[in-house]
Order: structure tokens, then sequence, then C-alpha cells
């Protein structure tokens, strides 16, 4: 699957996060919400600021942070070993 | 900071020692219950705590367990262990060991939220870690079982390797296992078990962050059972409350709501408190004998009186009894003995009483102000505010968090410096309390009233405008400022946003309260004596030197005096005679000659000295201008208070050289420089508080009045030009 970025994503689905091109505190704010390597985003309102739910709860993600996360399409929702992160809406 | 070593230093098997209390410390992420379970334990007799450097408030109190009294500690909500905000911090420095004055609490209560295990775990994981006697609470377990979770306790114990309790702190249940968990780690301590989450999460190369997380996702499938569509109802509310285009409406609708509600709401109390402090004041005034009646009493009477006044200030300050402060009582306490009793009668009325008065008036407007931030944030909804408004924030430079303390700062400075404390990074909160109090708050509204009618009294229109004039020019140069001090001194992009979206909750109403009587009681013990201060502090200024009898009167007054002897008519010429006398002994009083000394400075912006004295005098709070100018102009305090023939008198004052002293200019220049000016003690006191040194306190007087300065000077200026003058 092609790598793009969170910010890139315009419309709800799920992804899988490849990697966090940021640091400092920046870094630190959104791996501690659980956007770091290998766990599922479900994006569910694109846009600037975004939604997205990540580990079982909503958070709202600026764009500009968004723009530092390297993600990957997740072709079937079978591959994800998360069921929270996966149903939709 | 996350893989922080052992704290092995501590025999793990050795009971408490019973010489020192034990400490109990609630942890956990934000809104998980950490404050209500707080009070469930400790009853509500809370206290806070802060230690020096920026302000951050501890809440502290104590439990007995078994009869045996332990302290138990509220640490502010944080996410992990490596903190952002300057209170995240706190609690990080405390678990870990490095504050400078508090210790590693003995017990670590870790509450987490059992509707949302998965995310929660991730502290769980940190804490482990530090190798901390530690119990975790399932709170919320009544919100998960109406939402069908399934948790197996036992099993997510042994998983944990330390004792689990479900809790839900608003219903109480739970709540008597709890203690009897604590009460085994206080009297014996539990080996810390050794789990297999040390060796997930310290293995692992690359990301710790993540490696925590996949424990929490294993954890979380091994016991928890979560039923699909699980947020269907926050995520229909959210499709319209987030959305680009409802979400603002809705965002505008509820802020224009509340702020219509305090203002409406607060009204009633404000009038109430008006009137039971003018009532106070007259009896206390009619108290006070018209002469000293017995000097052996009276010394000691007065003497009392000032050390009563001293304590209760002390008190609510929580100013300890040191020798400096002991002294200062004293000394003050036998200068006001030696007073003369009209001096005495004026300082009570006028200066105590009309201080304390000052304190309380606020109070309404702030506690409905806290109410609705506390019901709006436990709700959830204050999260999807910030997220609204963080587009338009951002463009200068501030959060969406700022948002709120910005509109707070329109009722009153104060509670929106308070409300700051939102803003997770430190120099966009620093920033924010810079900037708020140059918002209109509800104190320069009779300013702006009297300056408008005294222009343009004929025209609804033009006042309306001036109003809305004044409004904006307050917000487009909080934002500017916000602006340029983003770009030089406080250099640095705003922080991007993430920020968890909680679950809608119907907000408890006990927690709400509480958090409104904390507000208020910190508010009157740090801005209260503040209030206090400055107005017997004024009041001083305004009274002495007391002008001596054989004192020349000024050639105004002299002529005046002479008119109405002229005019006759008995009884309104000894209330005349009074009000002239009350004239010429503030112009000779420090007051006056400040305002004369004050002359060249402000000149160029249109005032005379007698503006100077109103403009010196409002810095207790700025509509005592109002007051002041009846004073100065002869007109009497008690007419202050009938705008119109204030204004009429006003309006008829002439300079030397015939010109009017209120011109259009001059008004314009005036009402620029109230719009603009710090102006506000108390509200310094706060900022001082809130940044944790004077230093922030006196950059923020100074730029203000420089800023208003400049645009007086400007106004001013141009209105002359434009003959105006
Ligand atoms: N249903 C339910 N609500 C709770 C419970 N504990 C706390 N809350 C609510 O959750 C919100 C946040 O609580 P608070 O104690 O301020 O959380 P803190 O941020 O961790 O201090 C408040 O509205 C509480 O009334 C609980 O056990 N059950
Ligand atoms: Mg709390």
């Amino acid at each position: 699957m092609p790598a793009s970025r969170l910010s890139d994503v315009l419309s709800p689905g799920t992804v899988r996060c490849v990697d966090v091109e940021c640091e400092g505190e920046a870094m630190i704010r959104l791996k501690r919400m659980g956007i770091c390597g290998e766990r599922m985003i479900e994006v569910i309102q694109p846009g600037d600021p975004m939604v997205v739910r990540v580990v079982g709860s909503r958070l709202g993600l600026s764009r500009r942070l968004a723009a530092s996360v390297v993600v990957e399409q997740v072709c079937d929702v079978m591959t994800s070993a998360k069921p929270d992160a996966v149903e939709n809406e | 900071m996350s893989d922080a070593s052992p704290q092995g230093a501590q025999s793990e098997f050795e009971p408490l020692r019973a010489a020192h209390q034990t400490r109990i410390a609630l942890v956990g992420n934000p809104n998980t219950g950490k404050t209500t379970l707080f009070n469930r334990l400790t009853g509500l007799r809370a206290k806070t705590a802060n230690y020096p450097g920026i302000t951050v408030d501890l809440r502290r109190g104590a439990m007995s367990l078994d009869h045996r009294r332990v302290e138990v500690i509220d640490l502010p909500g944080t996410y992990s262990l490596d903190s952002i905000s300057p209170e995240e911090k706190v609690a990080e420095l405390i678990l870990t060991g490095h504050h400078p004055v508090e210790p590693v609490p003995d017990i670590v209560v870790l509450v987490i939220d059992a509707t949302n295990l998965e995310r929660n775990l991730f502290l769980v994981s940190e804490l482990l870690d530090l190798r901390l006697q530690m119990v975790v609470v399932l709170n919320l377990i009544d919100a998960a079982e109406a939402l069908d979770i399934k948790i197996q306790v036992a099993q997510l114990s042994e998983q944990l390797g330390c004792p689990v309790v479900p809790v839900s702190s608003r219903h109480g249940t739970g709540i008597d296992v709890l203690k009897d968990r604590l009460n085994e780690l206080v009297t014996g301590r539990l080996p810390i078990l050794m789990t297999d989450h040390s060796s997930c999460t310290a293995g692992c190369s690359g990301c710790t962050f993540s490696a925590r997380y996949d424990w929490a996702a294993k954890v979380s499938e091994a016991t928890v059972t979560v039923p699909a569509n699980l947020d269907d109802r926050t995520a229909t509310i959210d499709r319209l409350v987030t959305n680009p285009v409802i979400g603002s409406v809705t965002f505008v609708a509820i802020m224009l709501g509340v702020f219509y509600l305090i203002f409406s709401l607060a009204s009633v109390p404000m009038d109430l408190i008006d009137g039971v402090f003018a009532t106070v004041g007259g009896f206390v005034d009619q108290l006070i004998p018209a002469s000293n009646v017995s000097v052996l009493l009276w010394y000691p009477l007065a003497g009392m009186v000032s050390i009563l006044i001293f304590f209760g200030s002390y008190q609510a300050a929580g100013i300890q009894w040191t020798k400096t402060s002991v002294a200062v009582s004293v000394v003050v306490s036998v200068l006001v003995a030696c007073m003369p009793i009209d001096d005495f009668r004026s300082l009570v009325v006028d200066g105590v009483v009309a201080g304390v008065g000052g304190i309380v008036i606020f109070l309404p407007q702030i506690c409905i102000l806290f109410f609705f931030i506390s019901v709006l944030e436990d709700s959830g909804y204050m999260a999807r505010a910030a997220f609204v408004m963080e587009r338009l924030m951002q463009r200068v430079g501030l959060p969406g968090k700022a948002f709120v303390p910005m509109l707070s700062a329109h009722a009153c400075a104060i509670p929106g410096i308070m409300a700051a404390r939102a803003i997770e990074n430190w120099r966009d909160r620093l920033v924010t309390i810079l900037v708020l109090p140059l918002l209109t708050c509800s104190a320069r509204l009779p300013v702006y009233a009297m300056i408008t009618a005294l222009l343009f009294s004929d025209s609804p229109v033009m006042a309306a405008v001036v109003f809305v004039s004044a409004y904006t020019l307050g917000i487009v140069a909080a934002l500017l400022s916000a602006w340029c001090l983003k770009k030089t001194i406080l250099k640095g992009e705003s922080v991007p946003l993430v920020i968890e979206l909680p679950p809608y909750r119907v907000p408890g109403i006990r927690n709400t309260l509480t958090t409104v009587m904390e507000r208020a009681a910190l508010f009157v013990r740090q801005a209260g004596t503040v209030i206090l201060l400055i107005s017997v502090v004024l009041w001083a200024l305004a009274t002495y030197p007391k002008m001596p009898d054989e004192a020349p009167l000024s050639f105004e007054a002299a002529e005046r005096i002479a008119a109405l002897r002229a005019a006759g008519d008995g009884e309104t010429l000894a209330v005349e005679i009074d009000r002239v006398m009350a004239q010429e002994s503030l112009a000779w009083s420090f007051a006056g000659r400040a305002g004369k000394l004050m002359e060249p400075v402000f000149a160029p912006l249109g005032f005379d000295w007698k503006i100077n004295i109103g403009v010196i005098s409002s810095f207790a709070a700025r509509e005592v201008v109002v007051s002041t100018l009846a004073i100065v102009y002869g007109i009497g305090e008690d007419m202050a208070e009938d705008e119109a023939s204030l204004v009429e008198i006003l309006r008829r004052q002439t300079r030397a050289d015939g010109g009017l002293v209120f011109s259009t200019a001059t008004g314009l220049s005036l009402l620029v420089f109230f719009v603009l000016a710090m102006q506000c003690l108390p509200t310094q006191a706060v900022t001082r508080r809130e940044t944790g040194s004077w230093k922030w306190a006196a950059f923020q007087l100074i730029y203000m009045t420089v800023l208003a300065w400049v645009a007086a000077f400007a106004t001013y200026q141009i209105g002359c030009a434009s003959g105006l003058g």
C-alpha cells in the first residue's frame, strides 16, 4: 500500500499509522494519545481540524499535526486486529 | 521519562512507619472522576495548596482509614508521564520523585475510566513501571454498565498485578471496598508483583508508546467485552457540533446564551450587594459616635477593630502570622487608634466597607461564569468548543482553548485569567493572560456610559456606535497584541490541537458546585485582599494630607462660595459649601497633587488634572472614576449615581482658556484610554499569581499603559486637528 499523510485522507475510513515525523512536544502529544507506530486510525471527519478515532476515543486533531503522520491505507477491514477501531458508523 | 527507573529504594515488604502520615495520591487521565472520588473520600474538606513558581493548585484533604488519618492529594489529570502542561509537570515530578518539595506518595490510587479502558491502560502501564504501591480504581462503573461494557475485574487485577476496585464515585458504590484495600496497603505492604508487563514494554526496541498501547490492547482484549456501536449517541451529536458550519453556529448560540445569562442573572445579586453595602456603610457611620466619648474606651476599641480587620484579611489571604505581618498589623492598628474620630469614620466607611463591597460585588459574575464553564467542561462540550475555534484562533497564534478565557474576560478579566489554565502550553497560556485585560469588562461599562452620555446624549444611534466601537477596539487590540507577542518576546508557533473529545455526559451538580465554591474562594483569597488594601490606600491618598483651616481656597472655589452666598438659600447653601470643600480637600490631598504632577504626562491626551485624579483613583476599579470625577468637579459623591445631573455638570466645565473640558476630542481620548489601559490592580494580583511572578504583571501594566497612552494621544490629536477640540 502506498504511504501518504493523515492530512491527505479526504474521506472517512480507516488507515494504519506508519510513522510520526515530528519531534518534541508535538510528537509526544500525538504518540501519547495513541497516534504512533502500527496503530489503527479511523478518520471520522476530515478537514481542519479533523476528527479521528484512536484507541477507543475520539480526538480532535489539527491539520498541521496530521500532516506529520505517515499512514497507509488498510485495504481489507479484516486485516485489523482491533475490533473497535474499524467499526463504521 | 517514560522508562523511569524503578523505585527500588524502599523495601517492599516493610510496613509503613507510623511516624509519618501516609500520603495517598489520586492519579489518572483528565475527566476520569478523580476530583469526584477525592470529594467522596475526604468529604469536601479540601484545601488547595500550591508551590512556588507557576501556580498549580493541588487539592489536599484527609480521610480516616480505620481511625488512622491519611492524607489524600488530588493530582492534576494527565495522559502520560511525559508532561506537556505545567499541571501535568507537577504530577510527573511528584510521581517520579523529582519534585523539590513534595515527596513520592506512599500509595497511588490510579483512577481509570471503565468506559474507555484501553486508552487509560496506557497510563497504567507507565505507572506500573514506577513500581509504587498502587490500587487501580475502575471508576464510572455505572456508566460502563449502562453501556453494557463487561469487564472481568479479577482477571484485570491479575494482569496488572495490583488490586482493581470497581467504583462509581458519583453514586458512591465500591468506595467501602476501596477503603478496605487502602487499609490493607497502609497496614502491610503488598509485594509489587512482576507481571509480563515490564518485559513487554521495556524490551521493545523503537517506540515505547506503541509498545505500551500494544500491551493495553492485549489486556483490554482479554478482560473487556465492548458492544459494537458504543458511542453512537456521542457520534450523532458530534456530527452536528463539530461540523464546520452547524458547529460554529451552535457554538456562537451557546456562548451568547451563556453570556446573556451571566449578565442577566448577575445583575440581581449585584444590585442587592450594592444596596446591602450602602446600608452597612450608613449603619456603621451612625454607629461611630460624633465625638470621642471616652478616651480610655475609644483608643482600645478603635485599635481592636483594626486588629480584627487585619485578622480577617490575613485569614482570607492565607497570610501567616510572622514577625513582619504581626508588626505591620500592630503598628497600623496603633496609628488607626490615634486617628481623629472623623478620619476613623471615613476610613471605615469609605475605605474598609467600600473595599469589602468592591470584593463581594465581583462574586456573582465570577460564580455564574465558573458554573457555566464547569458545566460545559463536564458535559464534554468544552472540548468541542476548542475544536470549533481552533482554526480561527490559530490565525493570531493562539490555540482554540484561548477562546473561553477571552469570552469570560468580557465579564471580568479575573475569571478569564483563572480560566486560562485550560491552555496546556505555557507560552500560549501566558500570551492569553497578558492580553485578556484589553477586552471590555463590565467594570468599564459605567465609564463608557458616562462618556457616551457626555458626548452624544441626544443620539442613541451614536451611543450604540460608541459602545460597539469600544468593544471592537478591545477585541482587535487583544488579538493584535497576542499576535505581536507571539512574533516577538514569546516567540513560537502555537501548539496545534490534539484534544480528546470525550463522550457527552450529564454533569454532576455536586461537582459543579464544588468547583464554583473553590474558584470563588480562590478569588477572595487572591484578589480580595488586594482590593481591600488598594481601597484603603486610595482612601488615604485622597484624604491626606488634610487641608489646614488657614489654607487659602483656590480662586475658583472662593468665587463659587461667594456666588453661593450671594444667592442665599439657607439649607442648600451648607450642602453646596460642603461640596466645594470636599473638592478643595481632594485637590489638596496626595491624589490631587499627583493629578497636578501628572499634568505634563496626560495633557497631550487632553486630560486636565482633575481627570488625572479620576485616572489614578480608578486603579482600584475602573468604575470608581465616575464617582471621583463627581467629587473633583464639586458635584458630590451622592450625585454620581444620578447620571443625568453628573453629565450636565461635567458638560458645563470649562478650561482656563474658555474651551470645554470635555470636548469631543477629550471625551474620545478618555474613552480610548479606558478601553486599553490596565487600570485594575486586582487583575494584576491575579496575573502575578497565575504566572508566578510580578515580572509578567509589571509587563502587562507597562505595555497596556503605553498602548493606551499612544492610542489616546493619537485620538486627541486627530480629534483636535479635525476641529473637535
Ligand atoms: N456517571 C458517573 N459520572 C462520574 C463518575 N465520577 C465522575 N463522574 C463525572 O465525570 C465528570 C468529571 O469528573 P471529575 O471528578 O471532575 O474528573 P477529573 O477531571 O478526573 O477530576 C464529572 O461530571 C463527574 O460528575 C462516576 O462514577 N459515574
Ligand atoms: Mg479534577
